[in-house]
């Protein structure tokens, strides 16, 4: 058993060595276009402003919605824009995933002694991310009172947003490995995550509450950590942490059921 | 006239070409519905709060339905436009554009007719599928023929208009190493100065007063208005406006492309 432990620990501790190298490694490539990078960022931080601005003037005119009011809608945004920025700066290609698969490109990746899918997935990152995942902080300490818990609950709520958004991304992804080329229906299942995820959650009711938290579960990546933020209830915050566990499990199943269908692309790739 | 007719001939080939183009992959454009119906649902629960206690009051001129189809409108203009920017920007960057240079069609007229007929396919088929199935759960009352074809006038317009803007931002890739920041700029401006999720009569009025002066309303709000809830002033005043930044934008993609192509190096063929 200890010795099981141990190999596990030393799994995790090289994994997270490598997506750290990567990391440093795309920070360095996108600083080579440092206007191109700082610009997208900073628009981004900008652009998630603004759309705050815009439900301000909302909430403004129209009131709360079923209790539901702009404070809440910046937590909202702070778990979307965090989650979301988390992920597509450090795991860049995860949007890209069904296309790798779709294309065969996941050779590449199999000739190289880590696991191909984390390698595929770190591999790319997105420079406009960056800014979304600063943004997340920025509201934070401008909009609610820093103590060590709203701190902790700030990076645990990014954690687990991110970490459902990945294993949504890799679920979407594999079912290139069902489908072939489905870049469209991907794109409007990740932008049905990104719309359930960044409007009021009071507004939706039956059914759809359901399809919301188990089918395109942007509730549990932003809804129960901006409910947390306003009141930690310890059930809630213990249930985040099983569903955001079963759920990456379940990505994961999902991807290598899907990789024995998966079709060689006998392409020669040279990546400089 | 003659020369006239053979212009136009050959710019509706390309937009021929680029209809058929687009009709090739009919699963794609199935799906691509999928998210302007999903925003509009999103969207339509918002506004089901909002009109709760009076379902049958106006809310700065606009019924619950005539709000929920104004979203479906904004998403099906926004949704239908091809990537003018990257694509363009790329053409340059890559240096396609300098083979254009010896064939007997202007660069942007090319793009232009080629990102209509996609947009007329694209547009089409969400709106025929989206207009039977909002019809049957939130009917828009009181559209009359006019009213349609005025409102179709102007989102005609609005296509152009977002052409001729984003068409002479692209033409910026002869100059800039990347021209991906630019496109996320103006894709940002269109959200928020066209209202693309609620009516710009919502925001502050000295914001309003501004978004008034820029071209971005005739783009989504603008159109949008007319559709769902016509007024024969606005529209006039809507239509004169598109007309004019249209000629503005005209203009400026000329000069702008007569400096930028002196840039382009030719060597060997």
């Amino acid at each position: 058993m200890d010795k099981v432990l141990k190999k596990l620990i030393s799994m995790v501790v090289k994994n997270l060595d490598f997506i750290w190298a990567y990391l440093k490694y795309n920070l360095a490539s996108a600083m080579e276009f440092r206007f191109n990078f700082l610009s997208q960022a900073i628009f981004m931080i900008l652009n998630d402003g603004l759309f705050l601005l815009i439900w301000y003037f909302f909430f403004q005119y129209f009131g709360d919605l079923n209790g539901f009011g702009f404070r809440e809608m910046i937590a909202l945004w702070i778990f979307g824009a965090g989650g979301f920025g988390l992920v597509n700066a450090v795991f860049g290609n995860a949007a890209n995933l069904g296309t790798i698969i779709s294309n065969g490109e996941l050779d590449f990746y199999f000739s190289f002694p880590k696991n191909h899918l984390l390698h595929a997935l770190v591999s790319r990152t997105d420079l406009s991310a960056w800014g979304d995942m600063l943004f997340a902080p920025i509201a934070f300490f401008l909009f609610f009172p820093a103590n060590l818990l709203s701190i902790f609950l700030l990076f645990f709520g990014i954690l687990s947003g991110a970490m459902i958004l990945l294993a949504f991304y890799i679920l979407i992804g594999s079912l290139s490995f069902w489908l072939g080329r489905n870049e469209v229906l991907q794109s409007s299942l990740f932008h049905a995550f990104l719309a359930f995820s960044t409007n009021p959650s009071s507004v939706f009711q039956g059914v759809v509450k359901f399809i919301i938290f188990f089918v395109i579960p942007a509730g549990f990546a932003t809804f129960w950590p901006a409910d947390l933020l306003k009141e930690f209830v310890l059930s809630k915050f213990l249930y985040l942490i099983l569903f955001t566990i079963i759920f990456f499990l379940f990505s994961l199943l999902v991807y290598y059921r899907g990789l024995k269908r998966y079709s060689s692309g006998n392409l020669i790739n040279v990546r400089g | 006239m003659h020369k006239i007719l053979l212009k136009i001939n050959k710019y509706l080939a390309i937009f021929r070409v680029s209809v058929r183009d687009r009709l090739a992959y009919p699963l794609e454009l199935f799906y691509s519905n999928i998210f302007i119906l999903l925003i509009t649902f999103v969207m339509s629960q918002v506004w089901l709060v909002v009109y709760a206690e009076h379902p049958e009051k106006l809310i700065v001129g606009f019924s619950l339905s005539a709000m929920i189809w104004y979203v479906f409108i904004t998403e099906l203009i926004l949704t239908s436009q091809p990537n003018v920017i990257l694509t363009i920007g790329e053409e340059i960057k890559n240096g396609n554009v300098a083979y254009v240079l010896s064939k007997p069609y202007s660069f942007m007229s090319y793009y232009f007719s080629y990102f209509l007929g996609r947009v007329v396919v694209s547009m089409l088929i969400k709106a025929m599928v989206g207009v039977l199935l909002l019809s049957l759960f939130s009917p828009l009352l009181g559209i009359s023929l006019w009213s349609f074809l005025a409102g179709a006038s102007s989102v005609f317009l609005a296509v152009v208009l977002n052409f001729v803007i984003a068409g002479s931002v692209s033409l910026f890739a002869f100059w800039l190493e990347d021209i991906r920041s630019l496109r996320f700029i103006y894709q940002k401006i269109v959200f928020i100065f066209g209202g693309l999720l609620f009516p710009i009569d919502v925001y502050p009025e000295f914001l309003q007063k501004i978004i008034h002066y820029l071209p971005f309303e005739g783009i989504l709000y603008g159109p949008a208005k007319t559709m769902v809830n016509f007024d024969l002033v606005y529209w006039q005043i809507l239509v004169t406006r598109q007309v004019v930044w249209i000629i503005i934008f005209c203009f400026l993609i000329k000069i702008i492309y007569g400096q930028g192509v002196k840039k382009v190096n030719i060597n060997g063929g």
